[in-house]
């Protein structure tokens, strides 16, 4: 309930304390309270007037306390002004719908308690009204605390739910983690017997294999139609759970885990570099023949000077020239490129006769 | 098997291709629009022809004699048309009864000798400022190649060259993928933006819209790795590399451009270098180029004449030397007399030849079929 909306600093560059005249530039952390009166001081000069108890408001005379400063909440002073007169109210006039016979009772209520917020807002009568508030507060003192009470319980209730909620979800989790941890542990089991089989029986590599993929695809669809119940710790909290979120969150985690399953496998097939069409070799700084010695142009291809002149793999680059940038080399860059095009360049058109 | 080349295009302009020359150009130029696209089959061209699809081997490969003409044909036809001009200026003045005395009496005009020098110096101009920019070096080199073939074309009095230097280094850093926007170009230059870009068009025209340059630097670096598998001492080789580096350099300002080919050039520079260097080139030329006899016999037939040929312009062509500013000056001075009156708007001639224009369309009004707007917008003329 308590906002602690705190204001947006930007706006706040020039102010001024309109009592000492200090701007943010002298004190860079000054920081303006509001008192009841809704007058504006910075806190050097709350700390000022009031350390020695109450003291008449600068501004308006009118008598108060340090205790009573508070900080902006908004903009608008009387926005201030009447969000706090609309909280001591609340605070007071807290009967609820259930409490009246009729609506009609319930909206006549609420018009008087408007009548009154804004008589002591706008500072039209405000003894008359004052004493009206009183009046009332005395006679429905009880039902006034009952209904705090009321809120009161309404808040903790709220605060438990998310805690439990929050706490359920952890616990699926790790039970889904835990699941997965084993089903790894079992992938590497049955791969360890696998080898372990192919080492040691005598049958021959196919069938081996063949009657492992029936076993395991038996698992793998055995799992999917499975759906394992929720083993949360749950307590008796769980009723607020509808039972259609339950059967939501379960089926959530089978189709988690088959998409993963698919993504493994694919990520079997999974060739990025389209490396059967290449013929190179990626260690380093060696690149065996790039494009296999030819050059594609447009449809065409063009059988490369070098293939007759021979590119050796490795040359000394001349001073000044760095090594290859790792910028470079991830986007496919080799120096072995380089060498390619310049000795390239270096034979084209070497025996062309001039005109 | 080899199959000749199908491409349709491959002589006319290529795309201007924006695109770095040193990735457009792995063997000469790519002709991506053929119609092989189009085709299952891949089909092996001989290599020869996929450099000749390159524009400069198409287009801008000259022998000196045809440079020379090509120079003064236009050097004599811009003078003459000039000296038409000032006659024809000098009657309308008398005519009129205007004084004569700023018209420039007995012009020296400029002799092809001048235009070159007076180039050479904004070429060398042109390099200053591309060191201070610290780029590679062919993007100063294609800046300077744009200027010289311009000016094959045109005269230094049509359009004086340090307007023509401030277009060409504009192109050749949008062409070279060192793009700088117009409005920090002419900042830096402090020239105004608008007399760039109102050339830029023309410059274009003339170059006919090829803009890729191959130069001998990527032929010069190939070399150099293909002669470290005769070489023991690299630092050596290094210098010579180097050296042969500022030769090409060097011979940007000549016409050597046109007559070789990128990769003689290289070669030759690093012939030459390595005798500066005392480096033994002839062991290299032994290991690459005559390893047998026929191949001995097609290198000193063929490939020697053209290197030494290369040498010989590099020592004896005046212009491997800077340009004297004094001497730019002067010329320039002359310059400024040789002006096109045609082209100055107060001069009488340019006002006639305006006024010929509005004329020449009133004639053609009777000629004309029926233009509706044309006649309204002449009144009534006809």
């Amino acid at each position: 309930m308590a906002a602690t909306m705190t204001m947006n600093t930007s706006l706040l560059d020039d102010d001024v304390c309109p009592v000492c005249q200090t701007d943010r530039y002298l004190n860079p952390q000054m920081k303006l309270k509001v008192g009841p009166c809704f007058h504006k001081m910075c806190e050097n000069c709350i700390e000022r007037l009031f350390a020695h108890g109450p003291a008449p408001c600068p501004t308006c005379r009118q008598t108060l306390r340090k205790a009573t400063f508070s900080e902006q909440t908004f903009e608008d002073l009387s926005v201030e002004k009447e969000v706090r007169i609309r909280k001591q109210m609340s605070s007071k006039f807290n009967k609820r719908r259930e409490d009246f016979k009729s609506l009609k009772d319930y909206n006549d209520y609420l018009e008087t308690v408007e009548d009154l917020t804004f008589k002591l807002v706008n500072e039209i009568d405000v003894e008359t009204t004052k004493q009206a508030i009183d009046k009332f507060a005395a006679e429905n003192r009880d039902l006034i605390r009952i209904n705090a009470d009321r809120l009161l319980n309404e808040s903790r209730m709220a605060t438990h739910r998310q805690e439990m909620l929050r706490k359920e979800r952890q616990q699926q989790r790790e039970a889904y983690l835990k699941e997965l941890e084993a089903e790894q542990l079992a992938k590497s089991e049955d791969r360890k017997n696998l080898i372990q089989e192919l080492a040691t029986s005598d049958k021959s590599a196919k069938t081996i294999l063949a009657a492992r993929q029936a076993i395991s695809l038996k698992k793998t669809s055995m799992r999917k139609t499975e759906v394992k119940p929720i083993t949360a710790g749950s307590s008796g909290s769980t009723p607020m759970f509808s039972d259609s979120y339950r059967w939501m969150q379960q089926n959530e985690d089978v189709d988690r885990r088959q998409q993963e399953e698919e993504d493994d496998q694919a990520n079997d097939n999974f060739d990025p570099v389209q490396s059967q069409y290449m013929d190179v070799d990626l260690g380093v700084g060696y690149v065996n023949s790039v494009n296999n010695n030819k050059a594609h142009a447009g449809g065409l291809v063009y059988p490369l000077l070098t293939s007759s002149i021979g590119v050796k793999d490795l040359y000394v680059e001349p001073l000044g020239v760095g090594n290859l940038s790792q910028m470079a080399k991830a986007g496919g860059y080799r120096n072995a490129f380089g060498y390619e095009r310049a000795i390239e360049d270096a034979h084209t058109a070497l025996y062309l006769p001039g005109l | 098997m080899v199959t000749q080349s199908e491409n349709t295009n491959g002589t006319h302009a290529e795309p201007a291709s924006g695109s770095n020359a040193a990735v457009a150009a792995t063997n000469g130029d790519v002709n991506g629009t053929t119609g092989g696209a189009e085709e299952t089959q891949k089909e092996t061209v001989p290599l020869k022809q996929l450099y000749e699809q390159s524009t400069q081997f198409s287009h801008w490969r000259y022998a000196q004699q045809q440079l020379d003409d090509m120079r003064s044909k236009v050097n004599q036809e811009v003078v003459s048309s000039i000296k038409q001009n000032l006659e024809e200026e000098t009657e309308l003045r008398t005519a009129q009864g205007l004084s004569l005395d700023d018209l420039p009496q007995d012009l020296k005009y400029l002799t092809v000798d001048d235009e070159l020098t007076l180039l050479g110096f904004y070429e060398r101009r042109i390099v200053k400022i591309f060191q201070y920019w610290k780029l590679p070096s062919y993007v100063m080199a294609t800046a300077v190649v744009y200027m010289k073939r311009f000016f094959l074309e045109n005269t230094v009095m049509d359009h004086h060259p340090k307007d023509v230097m401030l277009t060409c280094m504009f192109l050749a850093r949008k062409t070279e993928n060192y793009l700088m926007s117009i409005e920090d170009f002419s900042k830096v230059l402090k020239s105004p933006a608008e007399s760039i870009l109102q050339l830029e068009f023309l410059v274009c025209k003339t170059l006919r819209f090829h803009f890729t340059v191959h130069h001998p630097y990527r032929p010069c670096l190939g070399f150099f790795f293909d002669m470290q598998a005769v070489t023991e001492n690299m630092s050596k080789l290094q210098k010579v590399y180097e050296r042969a580096l500022t030769l090409i350099d060097t011979a940007l300002h000549t016409d050597l451009c046109f007559l070789y080919q990128p990769s003689q050039i290289a070669l030759a520079a690093m012939r030459i270098s390595s005798k500066d260097e005392s480096y033994d080139f002839e062991r290299y030329a032994k290991y690459k180029f005559m390893s047998n006899e026929s191949a001995a016999q097609k290198y000193n037939t063929q490939l020697l004449p053209i290197l030494e040929a290369i040498e010989k312009v590099l020592k004896e062509d005046r212009r491997c030397v800077e340009v004297d500013k004094l001497v730019a000056t002067e010329i320039d001075k002359r310059l400024k007399l040789c002006k096109d009156p045609a082209r100055n708007p107060d001069s009488l001639v340019f006002m006639k030849r305006k006024r010929g224009e509005a004329m020449g369309d009133d004639d053609d009004d009777d000629d004309d079929g029926g233009n509706p707007e044309k006649r309204s917008k002449l009144g009534d003329s006809a």
